[in-house]
């Protein structure tokens, strides 16, 4: 935080002595690119921390800046106000944009239609709305920045719109330098995890929107006085277009890469668009699909790679064990014990159905656990087994039937509101921020139960963590390795590292699908006795999807046998392994 | 009464206008779940191979076959070289197919130049049918956009070949293991979605300018048809074409041709609202 | 498996390298570049110190017969002028070279090589050289207006004559007012522009329809008028004015209809002028629009043959793509064709087509407009005796000039007083000049 809050600085001063030096055209220039660099972060806050492709940053840019131009018109002593204003424009369109379009949880695809399509729109609407918008040639003469009584000169005002600019650059980077910057790459890189930890990623989502929309907007305001006009083309498919090859080429996911890219290709554009007109069309054509096929991450990741630098170099959350201090996350075990009021069963699944188009995956099943049980689920394939698990994680909804949990009815309800009610799950293939650090990964699913947007900008790196999940860390070696990037680690190792993520957060029941898929024989009796341990300290409730018997008659209190989606058979390892039905139904189908 | 057979007729022409140049991007979409943003640049370079045939002295109605083999070619080489690279992933597809249709507009625009181009109708003037004229060639261009839709969306919902890629749209890792050659059926449906671009460029040159930036004018129209029909349903195509030409139509004949282009706009954030687009569904 | 991956990956690398070293180069070009002004500066303001040698013989050359710099340069080689010499005088050409307008580009790019040559030729500004700079809007006033800087505060120029779109001029005139940097918009455009740095020299509607208009409805005994145009300012301003015009000749408006740029399905327009009962149609259409209204206009019975029309923006790259079939008889209303014909556009056109190729993008109006206003600069700086903003606006004031076009003067209003051609197209596609107006004064008022 402190090293972005230096780094902008240092480049406000820079860009204040290159303009003061320069004057003239390449101090307007240098804040002209400013300020598309700031717009160019905009898109990359939404698109490359938060995954929300928006081709329509151009929004809340344009309709901030006509905004702008209209009152700076009627009143130009207000025009320095205004640009607080216009980022609060460009943060309601966001919002608005953000509600209306993100809480159907569309693909990538449907935003990146649905936001240029809209963006074209306006660029039709503010060609007609001529008594408004002045039309096809738009609104002129807008004047410099100005207020109390007083106008900018020229230069001066290259300058405050560059430093201005710089500053609400580093603003947004400083933000993402805090606990909100990993969730944002979180949600992007693993929507059903972050979910799955009790985030509501819809609301964030819409947040990050909203603050990428205000960037865009204040980037408006600075726009149309830079320019002193605005005209339909700003919402047009040109600029809408180039905003992403700047963040595309520069590097999403970063903030110098998309304020290079900005200002890199503008100037050679400026440049080189003269001499070789249609050639750099050409070559604009040609970055952008060798930098997508080649390069994903694009220019300034790319470079720190071949320059042998770790990709990140972002902050490490420190872990310390919950309960030492006041900051304690109640896990089960932060000291007060809290397993489930004795009267309410610890889930109940009633005449649950699920079935996709005529198969049905689950056909009426009940099933509840009355004590903090250790519980395995087996069954043959597709027997319904991970489907019972979505429906209690709140994964999937059921189409008939209740799901209760922890005392509390939660049929219909969505998986962060199961996940803070502390329900915990592991996946079957693993789902970890493959991004980001062990010791982040663990720290996300810390924070996970009760966190806002403003409370993890606002929150420490440092992170208390539940004893248990740090005694899974510390059991699998996996301490030792807290800055490993999760992506990296093998097989094995991501699955502990699920099952420390699954105990981090407030976790009441714990489902597990699959935990010792990809484990060796003596790692999988390992987790048997872990699990077991996990389960006698801190009483909690876990319920176990698995196929191996060794490790289900070394873990298992009881075993429900599923099969074609209903429950054949319930009881003690030895009493399942007698019931001819489920011998019945193994033997039928392993033969 | 006139009156409305015309605006009936125009609506028609509208329709399989739409449909044949929403076609390869509906089986695109459809079966390889990639937004080609590159569609319109296809149909453009279709125009150009009917002005290239016409230029030599040969019969517009050559440029047609002509056209499909062109881009047909066109189409699975950069299948090939680009697209299988990536189309998994469907928003590198947006990004890497829109830096494609930037190439492409450049390459034509060094070849031809930015000149207009024009390619002179076959059959000229109008025929009286149902109690009014119209023009010929429109009714020549309904009957033939009709039939390659309709061919193509049969070849692929009736033939041996459309079982193979209805069973790569219906799980594509599991015609993997089965056997089915995905990556066969990618370069077929790519190729063959450009080639029905290219024929459909080939058809309606006659009716306008040729010139590099036309792509940029019927993307937006295929979107919309595509949008309208649904995702993954080919034969929602030819439902997209009918609704959107009935709006535009109707619009137009009642207000003007501004608000109708608005009105489309319009209907495709409503239908982007509606529709749920199952592409990354299966991933997620 | 893993052997197999190694060699890719380390491909994928080396192309990853390729492409930042071709990257820096670039950013490497665009230090060089951008040092270039740097450098050129000092260099100017050397030059700049020592032009009075250079002021003298320009001295002289005021001196020389009063008639002389109201004639074109390019018809008084006899006069054998002064080798000009000093630090040049740059003139800015702010045009479109990219996007939609970018097909008018070419012929205004080749024209600047003439304006060099020619005014050169006779003499310079003031004995000095002139340079042309070049800037292209890419058709987007928000590129326009930076092209205009890079004009003005790193070219440096002392003129900037502009052909391109008026949302570029909205955009860019603040830019030439701010640094008093005199602006001459040359393009074919809606009127009303009023400004102390700027004279707009393009056709207005006025001019192009007030003596057309009653002569075409003479011309083919037609009163009943459909006007359809591209949804913006310079059809609505231009149909705004036809209305008038027709009404004063006693016709009347059947329909007025608009489209927006980039139609490509004219069919509902076009029966609705089949039913309208017009039997003149104007169509104030632009590039693409144009031709597909007009090759799918005969089909539905409403061509040129059925209805006549009077174009006031057909070009020769439209009209030959719809082909004589479609365009034979239409009358188009413009300042200037290639066809016109005296000695001086004869000689002109052959030039252009011998130094450019005979398949060059054709002479036209727009490029016309701007070597007409080099030229008016040029006669106006040299009797100011200076580059001087005021000075030279004060002598452009009134200004008359001989050139290809014919007989022009500045009028009071800051516009030109220019000749009205019609061409009528003929059935092998060539256009024929069928009717002059010579002189025509623009319906504009201005004192800035």
């Amino acid at each position: 935080m402190r090293r972005a809050l230096a780094t902008g600085a240092a480049c406000a001063l820079a860009a204040a002595v290159f303009s003061g030096a320069f004057g003239g055209y390449r101090s307007g220039q240098l804040s002209l690119f400013l300020v598309f660099a700031a717009l160019a972060v905009s898109l990359d806050f939404v698109w490359g921390y938060s995954g929300i492709l928006s081709l329509g940053q151009l929004l809340p840019f344009g309709i901030a800046a006509y905004t702008s131009a209209k009152v700076a018109a009627a009143a130009p002593s207000l025009s320095l106000p205004m640009l607080v204003g216009s980022a609060v424009a460009g943060a309601g369109v966001a919002a608005a944009l953000g509600v209306a379009m993100l809480r159907r949880r569309p693909s990538a695809v449907v935003v990146g239609l649905l936001t240029l399509v809209l963006s074209l729109t306006l660029e039709q609407l503010a060609e007609q709305w001529r008594d408004v918008t002045g039309g096809f040639n738009g609104l002129t003469g807008v004047p410099r920045l100005g207020g109390f009584g007083t106008e900018l000169s020229d230069t001066a005002q290259d300058v405050a719109i560059s430093v201005l600019a710089i500053v609400a650059i580093t603003v947004v980077g400083t933000l993402l330098t805090r606990p909100i910057g990993a969730v944002l790459i979180g949600i992007r890189s693993n929507e059903r995890r972050m979910e799955a930890l009790g985030y509501k990623t819809v609301q964030i989502k819409i947040w990050a929107f909203t603050v990428g929309g205000a960037l865009a907007g204040f980037a408006g305001a600075l726009y149309v006085h830079r320019t002193s006009f605005v005209s339909p083309q700003i919402f047009g498919f040109s600029l809408a277009t180039s905003v992403v090859l700047w963040t595309l080429v520069g590097g999403r996911g970063t903030i110098v890469g998309p304020v290079i890219g900005a200002m890199a290709i503008n100037f050679a554009s400026a440049t080189l668009a003269d001499v070789w007109l249609q050639y750099w069309t050409l070559a604009t054509g040609l970055i952008f699909v060798t930098v997508v096929v080649v390069m994903p991450h694009g220019l300034v990741p790319s470079a720190q790679r071949l320059a042998g630098r770790p990709v990140r170099r972002r902050q490490q959350p420190t872990l310390r064990p919950a309960g030492t201090d006041g900051d304690a996350t109640s896990g089960p075990g932060a000291g007060g014990e809290a397993p489930p009021a004795a009267a309410a069963a610890v889930f109940e699944a009633r005449e649950v159905h699920k079935s996709f188009g005529f198969f049905r995956l689950l056909d009426g099943v009940t099933l509840t656990m009355d004590d903090a049980e250790l519980r395995c689920l087996i069954g043959p394939n597709g027997a319904g087994k991970s489907t019972l698990l979505d429906l209690l994680s709140g994964q999937q909804g059921c189409q008939s039937g209740r799901v209760l949990v922890l005392g509390t009815e939660h049929t219909g309800r969505q998986a962060w509101e199961f996940a803070r009610h502390g329900v915990s799950r592991k996946f079957q293939s693993p789902q970890l921020i493959d991004d980001l650090s062990v010791a982040t990964n663990v720290a996300i699913a810390a924070w996970g139960a009760r966190s806002s947007p403003w409370n993890l900008i606002r929150r420490p790196w440092a992170t208390a963590v539940p004893r248990p999940a740090l005694e899974v860390l510390e059991r699998t070696q996996l301490g030792e390795r807290l800055d490993m990037r999760a992506g990296d680690l093998s097989h094995g190792d991501k699955q502990w590292l699920e099952i420390a993520m699954a105990v981090a957060g407030d976790c009441r029941l714990l489902l597990l699908d699959e935990p010792t898929a990809g484990m060796t024989v003596a790692e999988s009796l390992e987790a048997a006795a872990l699990l077991r341990e996990l389960h006698r300290s801190h009483r909690l409730p876990i319920v176990i999807v698995e196929h191996d018997m060794a490790f289900i008659r070394a873990v298992a209190d009881r075993v429900t046998v599923l099969a074609r989606g209903e429950v054949i058979a319930d009881g003690t390892v030895a009493e399942v392994e007698s019931d001819p039905d489920v011998r019945a139904i193994y033997a039928g189908v392993h033969s | 009464m006139d009156a409305l057979t015309l605006e009936l007729l125009n609506g028609l022409s509208l329709f399989a206008t739409l449909a044949i140049v929403a076609l390869g991007l509906g089986i695109v979409f459809g079966l390889m779940g990639i937004i080609n943003l590159a569609h319109g640049e296809f149909v453009m370079i279709g125009a150009y191979v009917a002005y290239v045939t016409h230029a030599n002295g040969l019969s517009h109605w050559l440029s047609l076959p002509l056209a499909a083999v062109v881009l047909f070619v066109l189409g699975a080489c950069i299948e090939v070289g680009l697209i299988r690279r990536i189309h998994r992933r469907p928003e590198v597809t947006i990004l890497a197919t829109f830096g494609l249709s930037i190439c492409l507009r450049q390459a034509v625009e060094l070849i031809f130049t930015r000149e207009f181009r024009g390619v002179p109708n076959p059959v000229p003037g109008a025929t009286r049918a149902f109690g009014v004229l119209f023009p010929t060639y429109r009714y020549v261009l309904i009957g033939i956009a009709v039939v390659v839709v309709v061919v193509t969306l049969l070849a692929f919902t009736r033939s041996r070949f459309g079982l193979t890629v209805r069973a790569i749209v219906a799980d594509r890792d599991l015609a993997d293991a089965c056997g089915v050659r995905t990556g066969i059926a990618n370069f077929c449906a790519f190729g063959i979605g450009a080639a029905t671009a290219g024929v459909a460029g080939a058809l309606v040159a006659p009716l306008g300018a040729i010139e590099p930036q036309a792509g940029l004018a019927y993307l937006p129209g295929a979107f919309l048809v595509v949008i309208v029909g649904g995702f993954n349903r080919l034969w929602g195509v030819i439902a997209g074409a009918l609704v959107v030409a009935a709006v535009q139509t109707g619009v137009i004949h009642f207000y003007d041709a501004v608000w109708a282009q608005i009105a489309s706009l319009a209907l495709a954030v409503l239908m982007l609202q509606l529709r749920r687009v199952p592409v990354e569904g299966a991933a997620a | 498996m893993g052997s197999t991956l190694k060699p890719r990956a380390r491909s994928r690398c080396r192309t990853a390298a390729i492409m930042m070293a071709l990257l820096l180069g670039m950013a490497a070009a665009c230090t060089t570049s951008d040092d270039e002004p740097a450098v050129a500066e000092p260099a100017a303001t050397e030059a700049e110190a020592a032009p009075a040698p250079a002021d003298g013989p320009a001295d002289d050359d005021d001196a020389t017969p009063e008639s002389e710099p109201t004639e074109a340069p390019a018809t008084t080689a006899a006069a054998e002028p002064a080798e000009p010499s000093g630090e040049p005088v740059r003139i800015g050409i702010l045009f479109s070279n990219s996007g939609p307008a970018g097909i008018f580009g070419q012929p205004t790019a080749n024209i600047a090589e003439l304006i060099e040559e020619d005014i050169n030729a006779a003499g310079g500004i003031n004995g000095r050289p002139v340079e042309t700079f070049l800037a292209d809007d890419a058709t987007d006033p928000a590129v326009g207006r930076q092209a205009m800087e890079q004009l003005i505060e790193s070219d440096g120029v002392d003129v900037v004559l502009g052909t391109h779109s008026s949302a570029t001029r909205e955009a860019a005139k603040p830019l030439a007012e701010d640094a008093g940097v005199l602006y001459i918009y040359a393009a074919l455009y809606e009127g009303g522009e009023c400004s102390p740095v700027m004279f707009n020299t393009g056709e207005v509607p006025s001019q192009q329809l007030a003596p057309v208009i009653p002569w075409m409805m003479d011309e083919t005994g037609g009163s009943k008028w459909f006007l359809l145009g591209n949804d913006y300012v310079w059809p609505r301003r231009s149909f705004e004015l036809a209305r008038q015009y027709i009404e004063a000749a006693g016709g009347e408006v059947v329909g007025e209809e608009y489209v927006p740029l980039g139609t490509q399905d004219f069919s509902s327009v076009a029966q609705q002028i089949a039913g309208s009962g017009a039997d003149l149609i104007f169509p104030a259409l632009v590039g693409g629009d144009a031709i597909a209204f007009e090759t799918q206009a005969v089909d539905f019975g409403i061509g040129q043959s059925a209805i006549p029309r009077l174009a006031n923006i057909y070009e020769e790259n439209v009209l030959g793509v719809m082909g004589p079939s479609v365009t034979a008889g239409m009358r188009v209303t413009l300042g200037y064709f290639k066809e016109v014909d005296n000695p001086a556009n004869n000689a002109f056109v052959a030039r252009y087509f011998e130094q450019f190729g005979a398949d060059a993008p054709p002479h036209m109006t727009f490029s016309s407009h701007i070597y007409d206003a080099a030229l008016l600069y040029a006669a106006a700086a040299n009797a100011a005796g200076t580059t001087d903003t005021a000075a030279v606006a004060a002598a452009l004031e009134g200004l008359s000039l001989s050139t290809p076009t014919g007989d022009i003067s500045i009028t009071g209003s800051r516009h030109l007083a220019q000749p009205i051609y019609v061409a009528e197209i003929q059935s092998d596609g060539s256009q024929l000049i069928v009717q002059s107006f010579p002189a025509v004064e623009p319906d504009e008022t201005c004192s800035p």
